[in-house]
């Protein structure tokens, strides 16, 4: 028993009830409390205070356990002076959206975290999923490091997509396991169809809508045995989902049964056009119905519009999920001549939704450059076939009726930035129609704005003019000009 | 010496004001800017119809604003002395001041002259002597009844604490604050601070009761005591010496290396602890600053520079309180340390003073080439013959500490209390960092 322990059995019980004995200290000391106290609490009290107070000056220090591993060494620099003052403040602030294009940005330019922020990037990181790969990669190995010591930071998907082996598969997390087939379906889309193969019995409903998802990255011909397989699932959703990919991907049975109807229904006429001229038209056979598997695979017995007939419902809903080549091929035209047919039909005029809807499920980027600049439809999904950097062109314009599209694209493409002349519409826009967007979403926009356009902001904030234009929009615009100016520190 | 942002920020009284200062740091905010050798001021435009003015006194840094806000300093004041750390170019120096800044500033002047005016006038040592006897009854008749409390707790024992302490230890505080017994009262108060759903909460509680029953023993008879010693127990009991006398006291001149500073707030009242090392004496001094509501520190201190200058300490067997008598310049170079590099050379030290003044809880201690070591999820400070010491630092300073030094040797600068180290900052060549 150490010296300590009978004292803190008589401070637990009370000097009432157990009082040890004063021998602890040098027989002198202790003869000297006995004699010297008014009673057992004070005799107590001095031998406890004088007790403690040795053993803490006295004792030696102990044997410590094993050191720590130390981190392994990061190749990267971490980031120094102002950019590193920046990335402070932001985590003092906790600006989400700077960290994160701080986070990106550094690893584009390979940098890293200075040691003291890492913390708090974690905690950052647990907190928003989305900023994660890049707060995680910003953190350098001493992220990584760091976890053994904090549970909150142990679920952090720290492998990155390309160190991922089927371990994670076998292991990971949901997250983490998503991550591992997108970048499979990218690189080996056979090998992702096996492990789902292999999976599938054993997960549930939700996380296999999730699985099936990631196959409409790279999708073929040869993830068909597999989706039609998935036919008799037990989950309604994931039915839904394969059979929505079978129609979607060219050659599937399904697929082709849809380019047959479509390609059965529709001909090419010769119309006479004033007088001498000729023309050729689109006609729609109105004399044969779809087979049951198509009504079964999603096509409406009866047009939803009022006073169209069903033929014309059959054949524009079909042609959905027709490839607009292989239409065109088996029309003997090119897809260009095919959508401008199908745009000149005054029948199908008020079907022309369904036009689009196959240029996005077979990403043809030609028919969404034609629908796009016939000025028809503009919307997020067709944009998306675009390469970005020519959707932004149509962003503005979009940004008119779709606002909320426009900014989820651009979080898609967070940190892509306008050419300057987008940027300056975007804000003459905004100037008019201010309540467009919401505060965080001027933020968000601000990131995609370059350096240059600080120019044009300044130029608006410091003329004076800024009373005749609305407080809310110039609260905004300054945010706006705060985080563009950020960007310009972290860009020197 | 001109602010950088990041000791401007410093002034902010909470992170949100940090952040609102931040955003208002631009010059599209701010319908007038103007500086001159006394004074920043400008007009910024809020929400309503007319721009909120706002004045910096630099001569005493110090903030005025009319706009609403209870803060202090407000994000408007933060904002414009941001916004002039970062671009002094912007702002005019030709404007002429307006009447309501030159009267705010007059006021401040005559404020300050006033302070020094009662400063100057004679003390009456009579009547300074009579109200001294009464304090000392009054401590006397509250240490009695912090006695008696003392004894009640450990006759009854103090297995029911947890559920009790909330309670009883801020009324015993209270009864002490009205005896005129500050500093004890604050050691009642630091009772509370104990972790009862921890284990191991009984030896720390009865450590520090005993130490306080001591401490009230020790003052009892004093007059046994050496000067030195009678100046600690009366220096702990709550009765401090005048800035008047402690600057007519022992002084030393130093390059002071500033190791950290911190703030604890009770109530309404808030405390900076700034800790120095003289780079030529080795000797370590902490100086305090108190402020209430709406104040601001009157010295600016920053970790890492170095204050030329000389210290007056508060008397004592083991001085480490002190004043800043005379301050010639400040860098920020960063000298060589001569510390400690072993666990046993700590304990020694710790011993050594402890013999000297066993009231002492805060230990500075500048340990060099120290290791991280870990058990059962609790970390140990150890030197390189593999001894250690608990770490007591919070978790997120742990976390900090672990971050910066990626489990590498380190230099540092630590508090040593209850049997454990603290380390404060991370010192390195280039840099110090705050970790608690």
């Amino acid at each position: 028993m150490s010296r300590i322990e009978p004292i803190l059995k008589t401070a637990m019980l009370g000097t009432e009830k157990w009082m040890p004995p004063l021998d602890g200290l040098p027989h002198s000391i202790g003869a000297f409390i006995e004699g010297n106290s008014v009673d057992r609490e004070d005799a107590f009290l001095k031998y406890a205070g004088l007790l403690l107070t040795c053993d803490e000056a006295g004792s030696l220090p102990a044997e410590a356990p094993h050191a720590i591993e130390p981190c392994p060494t990061d190749q990267l620099p971490p980031l120094k002076n102002e950019k590193a003052g920046l990335l402070r403040e932001c985590l003092a602030t906790g600006d989400d959206l700077l960290i994160g294009y701080l986070a990106q940005k550094s690893r584009e330019t390979g940098c890293i975290a200075p040691g003291d922020t890492i913390p708090g990037l974690l905690d950052m990181a647990v907190q928003h999923k989305k900023l994660r790969v890049s707060i995680l990669a910003f953190t350098g190995s001493a992220g990584k490091w760091l976890t053994q010591f904090n549970t909150h930071w142990q679920q952090l998907p720290f492998s990155t997509s390309e160190e991922m082996d089927e371990n994670t598969w076998e292991t990971g997390n949901e997250t983490e396991r998503i991550q591992f087939l997108e970048t499979l379906r990218k690189q080996n889309a056979s090998k992702a169809i096996e492990l789902l193969e292999k999976a599938f019995p054993q997960e549930n409903a939700a996380t296999r809508l999730s699985f099936l998802q990631t196959l409409h990255i790279n999708k073929s011909i040869a993830d068909e045995p597999f989706l039609l397989s998935l036919l008799s699932d037990k989950s309604k959703q994931v039915k839904q989902e394969a059979q929505f990919l079978l129609k979607t991907i060219p050659g599937t049975r399904l697929n082709q049964l849809f380019l047959d109807y479509c390609t059965t229904v529709c001909s090419i006429r010769e119309e006479r056009y004033m007088l001498l001229a000729k023309k050729k038209v689109l006609h729609i056979a109105n004399n044969m119905e779809p087979s049951k598997e198509l009504f079964d695979a999603g096509i409406n017995k009866v047009s939803s519009l009022k006073g169209m007939a069903d033929h014309l419902s059959w054949f524009a809903e079909a042609l959905a999920f027709t490839p607009p080549d292989a239409l065109a091929a088996a029309l003997g035209i090119s897809a260009e001549t095919l959508l401008d047919l199908l745009l000149a039909s005054k029948e199908l005029e008020p079907l022309r939704i369904h036009f689009s809807f196959s240029a996005i499920h077979f990403g043809h980027t030609g028919w969404v450059r034609q629908l796009i600049a016939e000025d028809m439809f503009i919307n997020s999904a067709l944009l998306n076939i675009l390469p970005y950097p020519e959707a932004q062109q149509h962003l503005p314009k979009l940004m008119k009726t779709e606002a909320g599209e426009v900014l989820k694209m651009t979080g898609d493409h967070p940190y892509v930035e306008f050419p300057k002349e987008i940027a300056r519409d975007f804000f003459e826009l905004l100037k008019e129609q201010p309540y467009a967007i919401q505060k965080q979403d001027y933020r968000k926009l601000a990131l995609c704005f370059p350096v240059s356009s600080l120019g044009f902001i300044q130029q608006l904030l410091e003329s004076g003019a800024t009373q005749n234009i609305n407080p809310y929009f110039i609260n905004n615009a300054m945010e706006m000009e705060k985080i563009i100016s950020a960007k310009k520190i972290f860009n020197l | 010496m001109p602010l950088t942002k990041e000791q401007i920020l410093a002034l902010a009284p909470d992170d949100a004001s940090a952040k609102a200062g931040s955003q208002l740091a631009t010059p599209s905010k701010w319908v007038e800017k103007n500086v001159n050798e006394k004074a920043i001021w400008g007009a910024c435009q809020g929400s309503g119809k007319n721009p909120y003015q706002t004045f910096i006194d630099l001569s005493n840094i110090a903030f005025k604003c009319n706009c609403p806000s209870r803060k202090f300093p407000c994000k408007h004041g933060l904002g414009l002395y941001l916004l002039y750390a970062q671009s002094p170019q912007g702002f005019s120096k030709t404007t002429p001041i307006p009447d309501s800044l030159t009267e705010w500033l007059e006021k401040r002047q005559a404020k300050n002259e006033e302070k020094a005016e009662k400063a100057d006038k004679p003390i009456d040592e009579a009547a300074r002597e009579k109200r001294l006897d009464a304090r000392r009854k009054k401590v006397d008749r509250g240490i009695d009844e912090l006695q008696d409390w003392i004894k009640d707790i450990i006759r009854a024992g103090i297995l029911t604490m947890p559920q009790q302490y909330h309670q009883l230890i801020p009324a015993m505080a209270s009864r002490l604050v009205d005896a005129q017994a500050p500093g004890l009262a604050a050691q009642v108060r630091k009772l509370a601070n104990i972790s009862f759903y921890e284990e191991g909460w009984q030896a720390s509680f009865l450590r520090r009761l005993s130490s306080i029953y001591l401490l009230a023993q020790a003052y009892r008879k004093k007059e046994v005591l050496e000067p030195s010693q009678q100046v600690d127990t009366e220096a702990l009991i709550g009765f401090s010496p005048a800035k008047e006398e402690v600057l007519a006291g022992e002084t030393v001149a130093d390059e002071w290396l500033i190791l950290s500073k911190n703030y604890t707030s009770e109530e309404n009242l808030t405390t900076e602890i700034v800790w120095f090392w003289g780079c030529k004496t080795g000797r370590f001094a902490y100086h305090l600053q108190f402020f209430a509501g709406s104040q601001i520190t009157e010295l600016l201190l920053m970790p890492g520079t170095v204050l030329h200058g000389e210290l007056a300490f508060y008397p004592g067997s083991f001085p480490l309180r002190a004043l800043i008598k005379s301050q010639l310049q400040t860098t920020t170079l960063l000298p060589p340390l001569n510390g400690i590099t072993s666990m046993e050379a700590v304990k020694e030290r710790i011993a050594d003073v402890s013999a000297v003044n066993p009231f002492l809880e805060n230990i500075p201690i500048l340990l060099q080439k120290a290791g991280l070591a870990m058990e059962n999820n609790q970390l140990f400070i150890t030197d390189a013959q593999g001894r250690g010491l608990n770490l007591l630092n919070k978790k997120e300073a742990l976390y900090r500490l672990l971050a910066s030094t990626k489990g590498n040797r380190f230099d540092a600068f630590c508090l040593f209390t209850e049997g454990s180290l603290q380390v404060k900052t991370i010192i390195n060549s280039q840099e110090m960092i705050a970790v608690a």
